[in-house]
């Protein structure tokens, strides 16, 4: 497949990303404001003994939300085009800029918890092919199982009394300033994020292994007398990767709902948390701004998903010009 | 083969045993020294738990911005020790000049502040009377400031001569100082430069506070840090940050490993997760909050006194008590508190006055089946009620409906966001209604002097200040000699306190149910012994001391 046909593949996703963002936005749109309720009575208000109906009134002229509903979605989309989400009804701050300020923590913890998802769920999975049926294999299955079905919450709380309260290598609160320090304030949260994401990795990868182990390619390297770790790098995982690709972009999209629990559990100013509060409080503008940047991020996960395939499987790319 | 001599006998056993490589050997107790190592070099990387210069403290708000015009209640406790007010409020809940050198209260409509000479902004400047008048005039004309719903009383705001500021009330309002202790005063230049941005994690403000701002996280932290130039008395603590509460129990184990000083405002339904940490000091103190139940007498069936009645011998306070609080709390029967009447009254005559007003309330279902009865609905009626995310409340709501089903009331509730409950609060859907009611001013009376009995809180759709949706000219009067009358004539203001909450008795209005504690817990290694609910409203962190 030429560089030419690359670029071809690559814009025509990039247009079917751009409808999607576009429809995504519109829904997202549409579900915030059918949604009972006013915004303007989620912001700073204790008590119905503290407003009066001037402050109500006051507040929804301020937001613009006593304008028609087209003019409000015309004024989104027109803003938005030059990513301006407006500001935040509850802070008055740039949508925008208080997401992308909360990427410096979420960001982090993604790459963490990939990272702990993919060592950890590998060398699972490769034991337990290896060992197929003997306790290394039930172990690990019974531990994947455990780490898919244990709540995120339940898992930090234990991880935070071992590691922090007990043994205290690690802090209980916070994000941390500075690259060291962020490191080890995120060690928790990414070992509990990362551990929904090894059960996945290790529970497609264990099945597609076994079915590897049995080709006669892996045979013949066998008699050959290869070691098992050259016979993993080299003939096992290599024609794993593209179930191991689909798995991680797979795991890093689940990541998403679970950093909302897990960020909340350790204090952590996130974007997942950011999201759930904005949702609560109905403030529009930022929660515009978070979904349009998720609808981003999965659109993007899904282009260099295709595109990692070409990479790795030259199948895939036989089959792509062929077409 | 000459390694293996050189070689100690137990590692040639292991490797024997194990038929480990020589590499693999190396390998296995590399990992081993690490695993070993990490603790250690984890550990050392903490920053421990030692008493210092750092007051770091959860609270359950803070502010959206901070200009005193965005914050609920408690957020203001992050806001008052940075931009501070005129007057304050002491450890012992009296008003104290701050700012003001002095103040008069020149009349029932007049208050007049003496502005301090020489202090001045962090910036250096000097704070003038103009920045007063303007910081205060601010509220009175910002309709979207929360704290306007009080400066609608102030007529007007100005600077008169070379250190005054008058204030001119619309109508007496004797306790309109502990608003002007919760209100900010800010540098006028500073506020007119930024304009809608001042307040912001980009443009925070400029105060004269014992401590400045140093950053700002919405919904999430404050940190400030000492002025050394404060014209008062030397902060005792570099560095302050409030920040909310995450998870509960998170919480806690943040106290315990000393990451975090303390929580002021601890839920009821945590402080005993608190207790069993070890480590941890639990301060429990009476509360001036109130739950209430209220009903829209706007609609039928709550237009019918008799109903109003049978709702108000329903109620099961002791049984709230222990189910939602946990036994945290005390049962309560009316809108002002047992607390805030103690605090305005003197003790033989609170008695007296509960003595009085319990038969109208106490729980007893053959006497609200008696009631109804008697009602325009004696076989009883459906009725709905919405409510927010607030367990204590959601429960109490339960165990009433389960008692009002007893005598054909049906009660239905609706969990609903913060938007939607507050939206359609009090409408003639969920025309029942409860909620917690604080002293926002400071003043303990403010539950009954703020909104609840005042014609201008009555609104059409029954979501207003004045839930119960009720006035008549004889209770706006009552409730205007009682705003009118200063704290220090105690006498009178008690007995027209008392007259108000008998008149709510009997016209079963605001059903009081439960007063929760106000619970501190502190790193065992401070203390802050005149803690209350109000800590919000004083200097607190000259109050927290260590060892």
């Amino acid at each position: 497949m030429s560089g030419a046909e690359i670029a071809r593949y690559v814009a025509k996703r990039l247009l079917f990303s751009c409808v999607a963002i576009v429809a995504i936005s519109v829904v997202v749109f549409a579900l915030i404001h059918l949604t009972p309720g006013d915004p303007e009575h989620a912001v700073g208000i204790a008590s119905p003994q503290n407003a009066t109906p001037a402050f109500f009134h006051q507040l929804r002229q301020h937001f613009g939300l006593d304008k028609p509903i087209t003019t409000q979605l015309l004024t989104f989309f027109a803003n938005a085009s030059h990513l301006d989400f407006g500001l935040s009804y509850r802070t008055n701050q740039s949508a925008l800029s208080l997401v992308v300020a909360r990427m410096g923590v979420t960001g982090p913890l993604f790459l963490l918890s990939a990272g702990v998802a993919l060592v950890c769920g590998i060398a699972m999975a490769g034991a337990a092919a290896f060992r197929r049926g003997d306790a290394v294999d039930r172990g690990s299955q019974n531990a994947a199982i455990f780490m898919l079905s244990a709540p995120a919450f339940a898992v930090g709380t234990i991880l935070l009394y071992c590691f922090a309260v007990s043994l205290g290598w690690f802090p209980v609160l916070g994000e941390g300033t500075g690259v060291m320090d962020r490191f080890w304030h995120l060690a928790l949260p990414s070992i509990t994020l990362g551990l929904t994401g090894v059960a996945v990795i290790f529970k497609n990868l264990r099945s597609h292994l076994l079915t590897i182990l049995e080709q006669d390619y892996v045979t013949f390297a066998r008699s050959r007398g290869f070691s098992r770790a050259t016979l993993l790098r080299g003939f096992v995982l290599r024609n794993a990767l593209v179930t191991l690709i689909t798995t991680t972009s797979v795991m890093l999209v689940g990541f998403i709902s679970t950093s909302v629990i897990v960020e909340i559990t350790f204090g952590l100013d996130g974007v997942g948390s950011l999201l759930a509060d904005s949702i609560l409080h109905e403030d529009i503008p930022v929660v515009q701004a978070i979904t349009f940047l998720l609808a981003l991020f999965i659109v993007g996960l899904n282009l260099v998903t295709d595109l990692l395939y070409f990479a790795v499987d030259p199948r895939i790319r036989a089959e792509e010009a062929r077409a | 083969m000459v390694g293996q001599f050189n070689r100690p006998q137990g590692v040639r056993t292991a490797l024997k045993q194990t038929n480990l490589t020589r590499r693999e050997f190396t390998a296995r107790g590399g990992a081993l020294a690490l695993a070993g190592l990490v603790p250690g070099v984890l550990s050392a990387c903490g920053s421990g738990s030692k008493v210092g210069d750092s007051l770091e403290m959860f609270v359950s708000e803070l502010p959206l911005q901070l200009t005193g015009q965005r914050q609920l209640i408690s957020g203001a406790g992050s806001i008052l020790i940075a931009l501070e007010p005129l007057v304050t409020v002491d450890d012992k809940g009296t008003i104290v000049p701050n700012l003001a050198q002095s103040f008069e209260v020149v009349d029932r409509h007049t208050l007049v502040f003496h502005v301090r000479q020489g202090v001045r902004f962090w910036d250096g400047t000097l704070l003038t009377p103009d920045d007063v008048a303007f910081s205060l005039d601010m509220h009175r004309t910002d309709s979207s400031s929360i704290l306007q719903r009080w400066w609608y009383l102030a007529e007007s705001v100005k600077r008169q001569g070379e250190d005054r500021v008058v204030v001119k009330l619309t109508q007496p309002y004797a306790g309109f100082l502990y608003v002007v202790a919760q209100t900010p005063i800010v540098q006028m230049a500073y506020a007119k430069r930024h304009g809608q941005s001042v307040g912001t994690p980009a443009t925070l403000n400029m105060g004269t506070g014992a401590w400045r701002f140093k950053s700002f996280n919405p919904d999430h932290s404050v940190e400030l840090v000492a002025n050394d130039k404060y014209w008062g008395e030397k902060p005792q603590y570099r560095r302050i940050i409030t920040r909310m509460a995450a998870d509960a129990s998170t919480a806690a184990l943040a106290i315990k490993t000393g990451e975090m000083t303390g929580n002021l405002m601890v839920p009821v339904a945590a402080a005993a997760t608190y207790e069993k940490l070890g480590g941890v000091h639990v301060d429990r103190r009476k509360s001036l909050e109130v739950c209430v139940i209220t009903m829209n007498t706007g609609y039928a069936p709550w237009n019918d006194l008799h109903v109003r009645r049978a709702v108000q011998h329903a109620v099961n306070r002791e049984a709230c008590v222990q189910g939602a609080l946990g036994g945290h709390g005390q049962s309560e029967l009316s809108i002002v508190s047992e607390q805030a009447l103690r605090a305005v009254m003197p003790t033989d005559q609170v008695d007296a006055l509960l003595r009085e007003i319990t038969p109208q309330i106490a729980f007893d279902l053959d006497r609200a089946k008696a009631e109804l009865a008697k009602s325009a609905f004696p076989k009883g009626f459906d009725v709905g009620t919405v409510i927010d995310n607030e367990p204590e409340i959601i429960t109490t709501l339960q165990l009433i409906a389960a008692d009002l089903r007893k005598i054909g009331i049906n009660l239905t509730i609706k969990q609903a966001p913060s938007s939607v409950y507050e939206n359609q609060y009090g409408s003639r859907q969920y025309s029942l209604g409860s909620y917690t009611v604080h002293p926002d001013t400071g003043d303990p009376l403010a539950n009954v002097i703020g909104s609840a009995f005042d014609k201008a809180g009555v609104t059409k759709t029954g979501n207003g200040p004045n839930s119960a949706n009720y006035t008549t000219p004889q209770l706006q009067r009552l409730l205007e000699r009682l705003r009118a009358t200063p704290p220090e004539d105690r006498a009178k203001r008690g007995e027209l306190c008392a007259e108000l909450v008998r008149f709510n008795a009997s016209q079963a209005l605001y059903i009081g149910v439960w007063s929760p504690q106000a619970i501190l817990a502190i790193d065992d290694r401070y203390r802050y012994p005149s803690y209350t609910e109000l800590w919000w409203q004083t200097r607190w962190p000259t109050y927290i001391t260590k060892g």
